[in-house]
């Protein structure tokens, strides 16, 4: 009976992707988002705000937390000070900190908003630009309007996130959206281009690389 | 007319969406951002409750209808009243909702 010497087609394959993925409930990932925001130096009144906005991308099913971990790992080598400014060390811009950076474009939102239908505000891209758009959803909902972030890859409008206040909707293939090399924000021009299908949260835990939460505490520990 | 300025009129139009409102706790009132924040939430109260009378209002604006009760519930509960978001008023509902809670000081 115990006797079976072939592993059963699939066994292998889900067992070792049992050991790459740990799941992570929402509230996992807030807690993750603050530990290692508070590591890096983010100020305490920043942490809930960071973990809500992770929170709101991850539950519409944007990788959120991913963008996050991306965030947290890389740009070690520069200061927080340093992160939030637009201009890098090396003198050239853009890469800045996006969630420090969705405060200073929070300051532009009515400007952008009211360009004309169709216009994109082209802005030196943070790195993660993922991390602008819960910052868009709300300026969105008490504007009663939708936002649209641009992905570009090679100069090109791959992919777009819309967001109201409390929904989104992607156009556009998920890779752009981390891979991005350009950001766009503008408002969608629903007088021209109707109501698009927007979806609110539905996604209660993830499956996320058990390599990027080991790296992500590997990081707090040698924060401390 | 925009979405926001469609809001504002009825808000303004409206006074009981104020006065309802003022009389929700704030538990009766995470019930709303909650519902917002799910797709296909229904939300459940009692009538004669502070929510109903506030939800009263949202769905004579177009913004909530209410959902079936069905009988197993009517059986236990009979006062039970749900209510769901319309679309339109998944865009009204988050313009008014900063002033409400600014106005009664939340």
């Amino acid at each position: 009976m115990f006797g079976r010497r072939v592993t059963p087609p699939g066994q292998r394959e889900r067992a070792e992707q049992a050991l790459d993925s740990v799941a992570l409930s929402l509230d996992d990932i807030s807690r993750y988002v603050v530990v290692a925001a508070r590591a890096r130096g983010y100020p305490e009144d920043f942490l809930a705000n960071a973990a809500r906005r992770v929170r709101f991308l991850e539950a519409r099913g944007l990788p959120g937390f991913t963008a996050f971990t991306l965030e947290m790992l890389g740009g070690r080598s520069e200061t927080l000070q340093q992160r939030a400014s637009v201009t890098r060390p090396d003198g050239s811009s853009g890469g800045q900190c996006p969630m420090i950076d969705a405060v200073r474009i929070g300051d532009k939102l009515d400007m952008i908003a009211g360009l004309p239908a169709g216009q994109v505000a082209a802005y030196p891209m943070p790195s993660n630009p993922l991390l602008v758009v819960p910052k868009l959803a709300e300026y969105a909902g008490p504007n009663g309007i939708i936002m649209m972030a641009t992905f570009y890859v090679g100069g090109d409008p791959v992919t777009r996130v819309l967001v109201d206040g409390h929904r989104v909707a992607v156009d556009g293939p998920y890779e752009a959206i981390l891979g991005a090399e350009g950001f766009g924000i503008s408002r969608f021009p629903e007088e021209t281009h109707g109501a698009p299908a927007l979806w609110a949260a539905s996604i209660d835990s993830i499956d996320f690389p058990a390599r990027g939460v080991s790296s992500l505490m590997k990081f707090v520990e040698d924060s401390r | 007319m925009t979405i926001r300025d469609g809001a504002l009129a009825v808000l303004a139009a409206d006074p009981e969406i104020r006065q309802a409102f003022a009389r929700t706790s704030l538990g009766d009132r995470s019930v709303l951002g909650t519902a917002l924040d799910r797709d296909n939430s229904v939300m459940m109260t009692t009538k004669g409750s502070p929510n109903d009378a506030l939800w009263a209002c949202f769905i004579r604006h177009g913004w909530m209808e209410e959902a079936p009760v069905d009988a197993e519930l009517q059986a236990v509960m009979p006062q039970a009243v749900r209510c769901s978001l319309t679309e339109q008023g998944r865009r009204a509902i988050p313009v008014i909702l900063p002033i409400l809670f600014a106005e009664t000081g939340e």
